[in-house]
């Protein structure tokens, strides 16, 4: 099932009542939402405040939403104007005015984010990578490669096997097993 | 929760599921929070692995979201209503069964009647079914051996004549005027011409 057809169907859902889809979409854009507020202002908690207002907008717009545009770009033209929106009642500039941020496939979501940074969160980052990489290490060889391909390269399963030499069946089950086990080492250190 | 169900939001976060696998799972996802939070930090596990720069407090929004929500009337738009189909289907399930049991009785009856032929049965069966005095008569059906009755067949002769003298040459009175024999049909207007061709001479 593609992306977009994913999301047609979750949509879809919502519109027929089913409040859990919608956590479904929130769960999938949340992170690049956050990310492309964080253009506009600087302060985490506004951002966070800024993206909720933006799902819930884009909750409340559901019944009208026909399917014309992707799912996604419709959602992230709402956080764009949610955001200036703020500005302008703020009399506030956008911090990346020479961007065109409203065309979504410009936009490099992690581009900015490290700027801006706190301390606290650039040390607890250094910590979360230190747990990881060990946990990787931990793994058996294919599973951590069957990971590294999937995670760093990118790689569909089916390349990997092809990579592997071994079926798609078994890519999925290594992959799943070095998550599980990755997961487990670094549960609680996100909020 | 099962590993397999597990190893399926984990290729599900990797967009990897089959279709039909993936259709399934959905539904168990809007359903069950514990299972989209396995999902959440499947993805987390990404990020991490990626360095990917994690807002503080992101971890919350999922859950400030759904309690803001929480009191929004879900939509229902081209839904079938839950309430109607929860009453609806066990209804049409009876329903359905019991409309093929009346075609299977009504399928028995008419093989009933149709082997056994007896008189009455059709007039006890009207007489069952509107629970009033039957005030029509059934007329007698053909024997077993496919003779109608004596009623019939003066309705038959009476009818032929009729047409014969309008000059309409009646199908329906030729058509009638077959008897079934011993699995034979017999033309009873022939054989009939011809014992009354027959008769002046056995009686010389």
């Amino acid at each position: 099932m593609t992306d977009s057809a994913t999301d047609a169907q979750l949509v879809r859902r919502v519109q027929q009542g089913e409040k859990g889809a919608f956590d479904l979409l929130v769960l999938k854009y949340q992170h690049k939402i956050v990310s492309l507020v964080m253009r506009y202002v600087r302060d985490a908690d506004l951002a966070l405040d800024i993206t909720q207002e933006a799902f819930l907008k884009a909750y409340r717009a559901l019944p009208r939403f026909r399917g014309e545009s992707a799912f996604y770009t419709w959602l992230y033209r709402i956080a764009v104007n949610t955001a200036k929106n703020h500005l302008a009642a703020q009399r506030r500039r956008p911090m990346d005015v020479e961007l065109d941020l409203q065309d979504p496939e410009q936009y490099d979501i992690h581009a900015n984010l490290k700027d801006i940074d706190t301390p606290e969160a650039v040390s607890m980052s250094n910590e979360l990578n230190k747990i990881v990489m060990n946990a990787m290490e931990a793994l058996p060889d294919d599973l951590r490669t069957a990971i590294i391909l999937r995670e760093l390269d990118g790689m569909t399963y089916e390349e990997i096997a092809e990579t592997m030499d071994c079926p798609v069946g078994t890519v999925r089950s290594r992959i799943f097993r070095a998550r599980d086990a990755i997961a487990k080492k670094i549960d609680g250190l996100l909020d | 929760m099962n590993d397999a169900l597990r190893e399926q939001i984990s290729a599900y976060a990797d967009g990897e599921l089959p279709e039909q696998e993936a259709e399934l799972l959905l539904r168990r996802l809007e359903q069950d929070k514990s299972l989209r939070d396995l999902l959440a930090s499947h993805m987390a596990v990404g990020r991490a692995m990626r360095s990917e720069p994690e807002v503080s407090g992101i971890g919350n929004l999922r859950d400030r979201i759904s309690t803001a929500l929480a009191d929004e009337k879900p939509f229902n738009l081209g839904a079938k209503t839950p309430v109607a189909n929860r009453y609806v289907k066990p209804f049409a399930g009876v329903a359905i069964a019991a409309s093929v049991a009346v075609l299977a009785l009504v399928g028995f009856q008419q093989t009933t009647d149709s082997n056994v032929r007896t008189p009455t049965a059709g007039a006890t069966a009207v007489a069952q079914v509107n629970n009033e005095p039957a005030v029509y008569t059934v007329p007698a059906p053909a024997t077993e051996s496919g003779t109608p009755s004596g009623r019939l067949q003066s309705y038959y002769v009476r009818h032929g004549e009729s047409a014969l003298a309008s000059g309409v040459n009646g199908i329906r009175s030729r058509l009638v005027s077959f008897e079934l024999r011993e699995n034979e049909l017999i033309d009873r207007e022939s054989e009939l011409e011809r014992l009354e061709s027959d008769q002046p001479d056995s009686g010389k």
